[in-house]
């Protein structure tokens, strides 16, 4: 190999153009799911999950459906672009502050308007970097809790491409970022076998946009934000004897706002309870 | 909210400039930007000044900036046409980072060249195996190029 000198050049051309290739086919495909999937979906009832992925009729997912319409009202889907759990988070929590409590609401309120302190100084973030993103969620939170905006204004504005609903979404990553630098000796153990550092996960699997949450960043958000987030899973296993898909609950058990989401293989979306 | 973050990002610049580097708009588009690097001392491009050309994407900073040099040099992650193999440039780009970083990581691949993913396959290869004559033809670039 290391007589023909030309022969490292031509593979590394070889191999910038599979991977141009590559590149080109993620952005089609990127493209594709802009066009065709909302930021956030409107309501809708759960057998709707069934149609619209196409579940083979006696499959362990479509027995899974069944089951889920017997507890839950309905189903939002959130666009599957790699950021799904973090909106998934930010609109359900939104929804929530609207029949939250004063108690609850000021805290809320409060813990989005310190953070960016302590995003600086427990996360080390950059405060010209998370700002805006910062101020955007505070903007949120506020025109919800001053009673500014309606529900309704909240879905139209969450809508919106390369808008709110993309900066607070960034912010969650944040959050989560801060949460697990704050406690690397505890989080460590549970990150993949690759990461021998909290920081450097949190560089590469947390920040960038796009990339998929774990177990261990859905934990982290949902103890930032001090709420409960209960995943209930629709994964193809077996349905259990009792009826039940298997549900994890993260965050702390006495939270007076507990958010219910779905999660199918590499996707989460938001339930509804009856 | 793009033009906010970079105008954000040059106030930030006026006041607390890195070392070693230096940026800001080319006239009145805020999304075009200029930048110098002065060769680090510990690097064969010491004594030169390196100018780069600055990109915004109207999405930034959700998409990172498009950077490349416009003087001409000798180094094994950098193309003849400028372009810079930077993970940050890519796909380990997120909105966290900001222009500052990214000059501050790329006077570091100056300092520290990675020859095992190289964008120019010659010069990497030199350099693993000969330092010395790779080191001096960097020197040679820099003071015909970058002085």
């Amino acid at each position: 190999m290391a007589d023909n000198p030309n022969s490292d050049t031509s593979n590394l051309e070889v191999n910038h153009e599979k991977f141009k290739q590559t590149q080109d086919q993620m952005e089609t495909i990127a493209a594709e799911i802009r066009q065709e999937q909302a930021l956030t979906s409107d309501l809708m009832p759960v057998s709707q999950l069934r149609v619209k992925a196409n579940y083979e009729a006696g499959s362990n997912f479509d027995k899974g459906v069944s089951i889920l319409e017997q507890d839950y009202q309905g189903v939002r889907t959130i666009r599957g672009d790699g950021n799904c759990y973090y909106r998934a988070f930010l609109y359900s929590l939104c929804e929530k502050l609207f029949q939250a409590d004063k108690d609850e609401l000021t805290r809320i309120q409060n813990f989005a308007k310190n953070s960016a302190q302590k995003v600086v100084k427990e996360g080390g973030y950059d405060e010209t970097a998370i700002e805006i993103f910062h101020e955007s969620l505070v903007d949120l939170i506020t025109s919800i809790v001053d009673k500014s905006s309606t529900q309704q204004a909240i879905h139209k504005e969450l809508l919106e491409e390369n808008s709110t609903s993309d900066y607070c979404t960034w912010y969650m990553r944040v959050l989560s970022g801060t949460q697990l630098k704050a406690e690397p000796d505890r989080f460590l153990p549970y990150l993949e076998d690759a990461y021998v550092d909290v920081h450097v996960y949190c560089q590469k699997a947390v920040e960038p946009m796009g990339q998929e949450c774990t177990m261990v960043t859905c934990l982290a958000l949902a103890e930032a934000f001090e709420v409960k987030v209960a995943i209930v899973y629709l994964d193809g296993h077996d349905i259990p004897s009792n009826n039940k898909l298997s549900t994890h609950q993260f965050g702390p058990d006495n939270a007076k706002t507990c958010l219910t989401l779905l999660y199918r293989p590499g996707h989460y979306d938001i339930l509804y309870p009856k | 909210m793009s033009l906010k973050r970079i105008n954000k990002e040059l106030v930030d610049l006026g006041k607390d400039p890195p070392a070693n580097c230096s940026a800001g708009p080319v006239g009145d588009d805020m999304f075009h930007w200029q930048a110098t690097i002065m060769g680090p001392d510990d690097s064969p491009y010491a004594g030169g000044v390196f100018f780069l050309d600055i990109h915004f994407p109207a999405d930034y900073p959700f998409k990172p900036p498009k950077v490349h040099f416009t003087t001409r040099i000798y180094h094994c992650n950098i193309n003849s046409n400028g372009g810079i193999c930077l993970d940050i440039l890519k796909d380990q780009w997120s909105p966290a980072l900001t222009i500052s970083k990214v000059l501050l990581s790329i006077c570091s691949l100056l300092t520290d060249p990675n020859p095992d993913d190289p964008l120019v396959p010659d010069i990497a290869q030199l350099l693993k195996t000969d330092k010395a004559r790779h080191d001096s033809t960097a020197r040679e670039w820099t003071s015909k190029y970058a002085m």
